[in-house]
């Protein structure tokens, strides 16, 4: 099992849009065993097999712009969501990953603000700045989540 | 006349509405699906190079971007004027067939299962994939690995799910390794044994399905696929066949380069969608359908045993050529199973660790029409350059638009069925709906080119009053 997977989304020709994908491909690069991370254009439902598969998922995904310029990581539920037939949301994957595969992850999802949407493969400096942001959040969940594993051993 | 609205329709790839037409003694008239996104294509891709476009066009979408590959690289091999190596086109092929697999796999299971298992009638808060999955958990849990399947043969090959950038005008980037390669094999028997399963499910339905192959869009009309070069299932070749309702050759080995002699594309104002049809006939009398449904009519035998042994009992259910749009979920089950075949047998073939994968040419001919069949039907890139290769004229014919005429007969044929008065059920809803989702249409990719279609959207009181009507033109 994953104990932590990171799960970065978006469109990698679209600007900022790439965020996601981006803190997904360097977490990756870690190469740390408590830690993957997988970059992908869309949540589709296969994945729901890796969201089974692992322990804790972070979804990480590019925010519009709402005034906002932190990155915003909270705790996410499994839930109806919403699903377009080939893409859907990180709710409605966990929810997926319960009913076919019994269980489903703790989850968070990060969302990095965006400023530029344009075609291209080049992050804005607000989304570079988010992706490096995001990167600390995911480390820090990384450290608690081995202390809690480490914790856990010594109390049994 | 009063109008029903029905938006958005749900459970399909993209935004739509639809209309629905009473009379003035309030049955149905007519019904007109409308796609209401616009994407623009056709006019943002001038001015690039040809061999950006395979690249480009697969951005279209994240649904069926290999077809957009593999149309958009036939026609970049027309302008470089080259036959790709052979074993370039067999891994085109199997990338093709992946496709094919996992977007049939989405429509059956995902988008329409929740219809066809739990039926029309059921709780509509739970007739979706969730509910089919406490139906029938372990069907729903082998439709989605089935998809996946497709998915890896597509990222076998190009190295990811969506967008691989691996299909290139002259052949393709890379060989299948040999790892990918065993590992793919290795899917085989799950991956058939899981089409099997589904199409016993779906035969032992079809009984208590009688009403819907009546009513969900049986209606006679031309059919259009590529064919092979002995009559048989084509997804890949360049050689069009269009077999009127009676079953009759009326168009036979056409090259897709002269895909305009026989095929009209007419604009209507109340959607982005274009309705191409077969020019002999005019418009709209020349109504033809694309697709699992059509690809299973035109073709005298699919090539591959299981396959064809499934086509028999397919055409002795629904006849010869087969009219009713409910089977489109059948022939798309059957077809499922022959790509599983097509697929074995490609990768047992030596050409796919071939290293001579690309002919290199540079700019020969100034004009090129590259076709595929795309799960949902058959796809065209007709695109005109100028002598450096960039683009002066893109045409995109969708197989979604080529099905429009037939969807609005389809939800016609419905709604008189099941419509009474002005109120529409959600249960008559659903079955309007599933006649689109029949079609498997996918709105991404279908849209028309920017600023060549009039908009109008009209505002209109019972007795037929236009209360209000907005014109973009």
């Amino acid at each position: 099992m994953t104990p932590l997977l990171v799960i970065g989304y978006g469109n990698e020709l679209r600007g900022d849009d790439a965020s996601g994908p981006c803190v997904a491909r360097r977490v990756a690069d870690w190469g740390r065993p408590e830690v993957d991370g997988l970059a992908v254009h869309q949540l589709t439902p296969e994945l729901a097999a890796a969201l089974a598969g692992a322990e804790v998922v972070v979804f990480v995904d590019a925010r519009v712009e709402d005034g906002g310029r932190e990155v915003c990581l909270r705790r996410l539920e499994a839930g109806p969501g919403t699903v377009m037939g080939h893409t859907s949301d990180p709710r409605w994957l966990l929810a997926l990953a319960e009913a076919l595969h019994g269980r489903r992850p703790e989850a968070w999802l990060a969302t990095i603000p965006a400023a530029d949407f344009g075609l291209g493969g080049r992050l804005s400096a607000t989304a570079t700045a988010g992706v490096a942001v995001a990167l600390r959040q995911i480390d820090r969940l990384v450290h608690a989540r081995n202390r809690e594993l480490a914790a856990d051993a010594d109390f049994a | 006349m009063k109008r029903i609205l029905i938006d958005p329709v749900t459970r399909i790839e993209g935004h739509a509405k639809i209309s629905i037409y009473l009379n003035d003694a309030g049955e149905v008239a007519d019904a007109r699906f409308h796609v209401t996104e616009f994407r623009g294509f056709e006019r943002f891709c001038e001015g690039r190079p040809f061999y950006e476009m395979a690249g480009l066009s697969a951005r279209i979408c994240g649904i069926c971007p290999v077809s957009h590959l593999m149309a958009s690289a036939k026609a970049g091999d027309q302008i470089l004027a080259v036959d790709v190596p052979p074993a370039a086109e067999k891994l085109r092929r199997l990338m093709n067939l992946g496709q094919v697999l996992q977007s049939h796999a989405l429509s059956f299971f995902h988008l329409s299962g929740p219809d066809l298992m739990l039926g029309w009638d059921s709780d509509p808060a739970s007739r979706n994939v969730f509910g089919l999955i406490r139906a029938d958990p372990a069907l729903a849990r082998a439709g989605i690995r089935l998809r996946q399947f497709g998915q890896e043969v597509i990222e076998s090959l190009g190295g990811k799910k969506i967008h691989p950038a691996w299909c290139v005008p002259g052949g393709v980037r890379d060989a299948l390794s040999e790892e990918r390669r065993v590992h793919l094999q290795g899917w085989l028997p799950e991956a058939r044994a899981t089409a099997r399963a589904a199409l016993a499910r779906f035969k032992n339905m079809l009984d208590g399905f009688q009403e819907e192959a009546r009513t969900f869009g049986d209606f006679p009309s031309l059919f259009l696929g590529l064919i092979g070069p002995d009559g048989g299932w084509e997804h890949y070749g360049d050689r069009l066949r269009f077999t009127d309702a009676e079953g009759k050759i009326v168009a036979d080995g056409v090259e897709a380069a002269r895909y305009a002699e026989f095929i009209g594309e007419a604009v209507e104002p109340d959607s982005y969608l274009k309705s191409p049809y077969f020019r002999p006939l005019g418009y709209p009398d020349g109504c033809y359908r694309v697709g699992p449904l059509a690809r299973l009519n035109v073709c005298d035998h699919i090539g591959a045993p299981l396959a064809d042994a499934e086509l028999i009992e397919y055409r002795q259910r629904g006849g010869r050529t087969v009219h009713s749009s409910f089977f489109y979920h059948y022939a798309r089950l059957i077809e499922i199973l022959a790509a599983t075949e097509f697929i074995e047998a490609l990768l047992a073939d030596p050409d796919m660790h071939a290293t001579r994968l690309r002919a290199e040419a540079g700019v020969n001919r100034l004009e090129g029409v590259g076709v595929s069949e795309a799960p949902r039907g058959t796809l065209f890139h007709h695109y005109q350059v100028d002598e450096n290769g960039l683009l002066k004229k893109i045409n995109l014919i969708i197989a979604t638009g080529q099905n429009n005429l037939g969807m609005n007969r389809t939800i016609t044929q419905i709604a008189q069925r099941f419509i009474r008065g002005d109120k529409i059920p959600e249960t008559v809803l659903n079955r309007v709906e599933a006649g689109i989702r029949a079609f498997d249409p996918c709105l991404s990719c279908s849209t028309h080119a920017a600023g060549e279609m009039p908009l109008i959207v009209r505002l209109i009181a019972p007795g037929g009053a236009v209360l209000d009507e907005v014109r973009r033109q």
